[in-house]
């Protein structure tokens, strides 16, 4: 907590000086509203209900999306490590599409799935799938050998050594993997969400969207604070403890 | 009764680079009967742990048997427990569950009989108080003490030692000389253990198998001391100083 004051007190400045900057009339509110602007935005927003449905549609998105995105990046992972047909045809593969930006998918999903929510989970999936095939591999190939001898001499083989050796020892590697992933889902969803218009529920990212169509410069900023804040929350409630624990129990 | 029987094993690892290829072992025979320590003793790369690895079951010889209780051996079971040069236990389970880990394939307890069992073995290596750390809060003595609870809790045929001390300072060393073989009078379990250092192997074995380079068995030198023996015994230090002249030559 101590750390945090500091923190707050550059924040504080920051925003006040913001804040003077606009009311002195130093920068037009039609390129950059005030912080009070942008307050009243998300206020209005939250009150009339706008901004929590449509965070609500865009987590998910999210949801489905990285879901399905780390399950078959698991999988293919697995098969990037047993098979080494697969490594080098679909790794070689995985390692050229995991640089992809992700907006790139974007005219294939709409092409091949119309403005429907299919096409959102394809581009978090596309975003995500790669980078969490190729960490859970790497992940695999780093269990030292001395773990699974171990194992084997005490009578474990087979399904067994995966389950209590192969995956334990590999988690936090793979957990790192998870959370790379996971930015990428999130940046994913957005360029779905801006360039996908899905005109009966939208997102997070349509809401930014129709803010610069608007010209509501306050409302392009409030949406991008909540992407941040969703942003950083994830992380820091689902991922940061995950790594604590591990990190605890393995002393590293 | 001999336990444990190598016949004529030999081992070559494919050299660097396509070069030629390293002979690990070189038909290495022995005998361990029921019940013995037997340390085995040569240089560093003479072929110690891979003799342990084949004896384990882990590595197959390129030719040569193992038998083990009348039955060759044809892959690792956990009637022939080995200790890894570094302890390998498991860090994301604690000293118990990691002894817990070994009794997993032993047939016939209950649950409660294995955690019985794995406190039992605990406590005879001075760790009943250290069952919930995890392995990186214990020091290196307690580590090899916690593998060792590890191999000896499922009750093994023989144990299988690869250098357990070489990591650890000379007072924790001394400590683990005296646990190692009070257990090994308290269990009469069978112990093949392999070390580079004579005084230990002369400390601690009733017989000393020196190994030449490449694996072969150059010496097997009884010694007659009574158990339990201290590292700083006169007679040990003789008794060393014999089994050095087959190390140099
Ligand atoms: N997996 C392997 N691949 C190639 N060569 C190997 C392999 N394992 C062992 N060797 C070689 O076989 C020889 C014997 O190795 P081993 O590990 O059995 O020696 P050691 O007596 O245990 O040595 P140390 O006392 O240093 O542990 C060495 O020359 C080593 O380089
Ligand atoms: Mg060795």
């Amino acid at each position: 907590m101590k750390k945090a004051i500091p923190a707050l007190v550059v924040f504080a400045v920051f925003l006040l000086f913001w804040q003077y900057a606009a009311d002195a009339g130093w920068v037009s509110p039609i390129l950059l509203p005030s912080p009070l602007a942008v307050c009243r935005y998300l206020f209005d927003a939250g009150r009339d209900g706008i901004l929590f449905s449509a965070l609500g549609v865009t987590l998910g998105r999210l949801l489905v999306g990285y879901i399905l995105g780390a399950l078959g990046g698991l999988l293919l992972g697995f098969i990037l490590y047993a098979s080494p047909l697969a490594r080098n045809t679909l790794g070689l593969a995985a390692l050229g599409l995991q640089t992809l930006p992700s907006v790139c998918w974007a005219p294939m999903a709409i092409l091949w799935f119309g403005q429907t929510e299919g096409a959102m989970y394809f581009v978090v999936v596309m975003g995500s799938l790669w980078s969490i095939a190729i960490s859970v591999e790497t992940a695999i190939r780093a269990v030292p050998d001395i773990y699974l001898r171990a194992a084997r001499v005490m009578g474990s083989s087979g399904q067994h050594v995966w389950r209590t050796v192969v995956f334990p020892a590999a988690l936090p590697q793979i957990l790192g993997g998870a959370k790379q992933g996971w930015a990428f889902a999130w940046r994913s969803l957005m360029a779905a969400e801006i360039y996908v218009a899905i005109i009966r529920r939208f997102g997070i990212g349509q809401l930014l969207h129709f803010g610069r169509e608007l010209n509501a410069m306050d409302q392009v900023v409030g949406v991008m604070v909540v992407i941040v804040i969703v942003g950083l929350l994830v992380d820091r409630a689902i991922f940061l403890p995950v790594d604590k624990y591990l990190r605890r129990t393995r002393g590293k | 009764m001999t336990i444990l029987e190598m016949t004529g094993v030999e081992k070559r690892f494919p050299g660097p680079k396509g070069g030629e290829p390293v002979i690990a072992l070189r038909g290495l025979s022995l005998a361990i009967g029921e019940g013995e320590y037997v340390c085995i003793l040569g240089k560093s790369g003479c072929g110690k742990s891979t003799l342990l690895s084949i004896a384990a079951g882990l590595e197959k010889p390129d030719a040569g048997r193992v038998v083990c209780r009348g039955e060759t051996v044809t892959g690792p079971d956990r009637h022939r427990m080995l200790m890894f040069q570094d302890a390998a236990l498991f860090p994301w389970l604690d000293v118990l569950d990691n002894v817990l880990y070994g009794l997993t394939f032993v047939e016939g307890l209950t649950r409660r009989e294995k955690l019985a069992r794995a406190e039992d073995n605990l406590a005879m290596v001075g760790l009943s108080d250290f069952q919930r750390f995890r392995i990186h809060e214990l020091s290196g003595g307690m580590r090899q003490r916690a593998a060792l609870a590890r191999a000896l809790a499922p009750d093994p045929d023989i144990l299988l030692i690869d250098e357990p001390f070489s990591a650890l300072d000379a007072m924790t060393r001394e400590q683990l000389y005296a646990d190692i073989q009070r257990i090994w009078k308290e269990t009469g379990k069978t112990i093949l253990m392999v070390t580079h250092n004579v005084r230990e192997a002369v400390c601690l074995g009733e017989r000393v198998l020196i190994l030449s380079t490449p694996g072969e068995v150059a010496a097997n030198e009884p010694v007659n001391l009574p158990h339990p023996r201290s590292m700083n015994d006169p007679n040990l230090t003789l008794v060393a100083a014999h089994i050095s002249t087959f190390l140099q030559g």
